[in-house]
């Protein structure tokens, strides 16, 4: 299966260079490319992309109010967050938003790839150190009792969610089979009403249930 | 005892004017002539107080002869009126008081010596008012230490009023102390914001600049021509960001070194020859008596002219460049011009030009800040200006009235 990627950017140095990395990977084809997030819902229902690269800054509609349209629409596509600067607080209100995590502009091109297929297959979180300390500087404690309404097993298996395991290294951890890990991680998901990984992370720092520091 | 040493000129300058305006000293009453006299020297002090010299020597005495609670007097240049009155009112108390001690310190010493002396010499007769005959011997002999430890008693705490006035009468007063402070917040405001657009700036044409390296090895073999096309935009973006660096420094240097010696037009050669040695071929033409320009006319053109090369490099590239100055009795006008590589590479809005490419929503006039700098300065010079594409090639048009114009 080829992932199909659509890419959003105001730079088209950025487009292209993306473009060429993605592009010469067996399993992947860039369907598109827009350089404003007000272009986006069009061409994804145009394209239907797996995974939409999205900068943050752009001159119209920037990538935050874009994730939030995309991820509110019917069967959105994974958002991946494409970012200059690591500690930005904009990255923080993208996944906020509902992107399933962010990729530096700097990283080398392996990373990349793997940063796309990682999102795709959604068996674990990107970057999870990351996540954590923008948590960290951006995040707010907030009252939430649906961490509360988890099984032990499943706050147990958030908690290695957060930590970065896969589902592998979960049932590793906690010596289940793979599948009852991925039950476990869809009632997570479920209760907490978060579409993926990353939503259900943030969301267990900020009830306090991790503590990112 | 400076006070004191101060306080003698005018002494002696009132004893020369009192004799001297008072004819018959002898039906005057010699309180009254005393008072008077004091009043005078008071008058004479007030006026002197004004004497910028005197102030400066008032304010470099003071923190070395206060010891302690006068540290951290900054001396304001005194351009408040009631600045003014404070540090003259502290001249004429340091004068007064000094003199006083300076009186005490010759005459306490012997007379208490004197004192003691009584039971066998008989009481001192220099006591003003007190008859020599009213006192006894033995109070005599007690009333000389008293006398002494009293005066450095006095003048210890005198000294010590004096370390907690200087401050006071002599300091920035509130307004003072809170324009500094607004100042030195506008100074880190403005600091903190070329902060975050350098590393805006300098980050974004790093990210750029690694995705198309990235871009470029990997597909070097199967597609050489975007290989290619990735180098040169590699190589514009990296000389893009060194000329913004330069920018940014230049703009801390300026703040940090405003009293340092500006560069004005007498070294524009040297300005394109710099740019020449980066890889920007440049043609340089003065006309006209450029050197005897208003330094201010000749230091913000300089800067003109710097910004305006800045810009070519930095949008443009190594394209051959023209700069032109021609200074005629009354105006100056200058040019800047440069070949445009390619077509439809800049947009013109509103006399602010922006390359297309860098005109980001996200950052703000980041494109067109040298243009914004170069039509601030002009507006100060009280000339004109405009930028924009002119059939193949940009340019940069200012022309200044060489006096200086409205400022």
């Amino acid at each position: 299966m080829t992932v199909e990627v659509l890419l959003v950017d105001d730079e088209p140095l950025v487009r292209s260079g993306l473009r060429a990395v993605l592009g010469s990977e067996p399993d992947m084809t860039v369907v598109g490319e827009v350089g404003d997030g007000a272009d986006v819902p069009d061409a994804v229902s145009r394209l239907r992309p797996d995974v939409v690269l999205m900068d943050v800054r752009m001159p119209l509609i920037d990538g935050i109010a874009a994730t939030r349209t995309l991820v509110s629409s019917a069967e959105p596509p994974k958002v991946l967050v494409v970012t200059t600067f690591e500690n930005d607080e904009y990255v923080y209100d993208a996944l906020r938003a509902g992107a399933s995590g962010f990729l530096l502009k700097r990283s080398p091109p392996e990373e990349i790839v793997q940063g796309v297929r990682t999102v795709v297959r959604a068996e674990s979180l990107l970057f999870p150190a990351s996540i954590r300390s923008l948590v960290r500087s951006y995040g707010t404690t907030r009252q939430d009792d649906r961490v509360a309404r988890l099984t032990e097993r499943e706050q147990e298996v958030l908690r290695l969610m957060a930590g970065g395991l896969s589902n592998a290294e979960v049932a590793a951890a906690l010596y289940l089979g793979v599948e009852t890990v991925k039950t476990h991680v869809g009632s997570v998901l479920a209760k907490l009403g978060a579409r993926d990984r990353t939503q259900a992370v943030i969301v267990a720092y900020e009830s306090g249930f991790v503590s990112p520091g | 005892m400076l006070g004191g040493a101060l306080f003698t000129p005018y002494a002696i300058f009132a004893m020369i004017v009192v004799p001297l305006a008072v004819p018959s000293l002898a039906s005057v009453d010699s309180v009254a002539l005393f008072v008077g006299a004091l009043l005078l020297v008071a008058a004479t002090i007030v006026v002197t107080s004004r004497v910028p010299l005197v102030r400066t020597i008032e304010a470099s005495a003071v923190p070395s002869l206060l010891a302690g609670p006068a540290t951290g007097l900054v001396l304001p240049p005194g351009h408040a009126t009631t600045a003014r009155r404070r540090q003259a009112a502290w001249f004429v108390l340091h004068l007064f008081v000094g003199a006083a001690v300076s009186l005490a310190s010759v005459v306490a010493p012997p007379l208490s010596l004197r004192l003691l002396l009584t039971p066998w010499f008989g009481a001192p007769s220099v006591l003003p008012g007190v008859p020599a005959a009213d006192i006894a011997p033995g109070w005599a002999v007690v009333l000389g230490p008293v006398l002494l430890a009293g005066l450095v008693a006095v003048t210890a705490g005198l000294g010590w009023v004096a370390a907690w006035l200087a401050p006071r009468l002599l300091g920035p007063d509130q307004a003072d102390r809170l324009a500094a402070l607004e100042r030195r917040t506008a100074e880190l405001t403005e600091r903190n914001r070329l902060a975050r657009e350098l590393h805006d700036s300098i980050g974004h044409a790093l990210s750029v600049t690694t995705l198309q390296a990235m871009a470029a090895r990997k597909v070097l073999d199967r597609d050489p021509r975007f290989a290619a096309e990735a180098l040169a935009a590699i190589e514009q973006t990296g000389r893009a960001a060194a000329a913004d660096l330069d920018d940014f420094l230049g703009l801390l240097r300026d703040e940090a070194s405003a009293r340092a010696p500006q560069p004005t037009l007498a070294d524009v050669e040297a300005l394109v020859a710099s740019h020449r040695e980066a890889g920007l071929p440049v043609d340089l033409e003065i006309g006209g008596d450029v050197a005897s320009i208003a330094a201010v006319v000749s230091r913000e053109v300089y800067r003109i002219v710097q910004e305006g090369l800045t810009n070519v490099q930095r949008h443009a590239g190594a394209v051959p460049t023209r700069v032109w100055l021609v200074a005629t009795p009354d105006l100056l006008r200058v040019e800047v011009s440069n070949a445009v590589p390619g077509a439809g590479r800049l947009t013109v809005a509103d006399g602010v030009v922006l390359p297309a490419r860098r005109a980001r929503v996200g950052s703000p006039g980041r494109g067109g800040r040298g243009l914004e700098g170069i039509r601030e300065r002009v507006r100060l010079l009280g000339g004109r200006f405009s930028a924009g594409a002119e059939s193949d090639c940009w340019m940069l048009r200012v022309s200044v009235p060489t006096g200086g114009g409205p400022r």
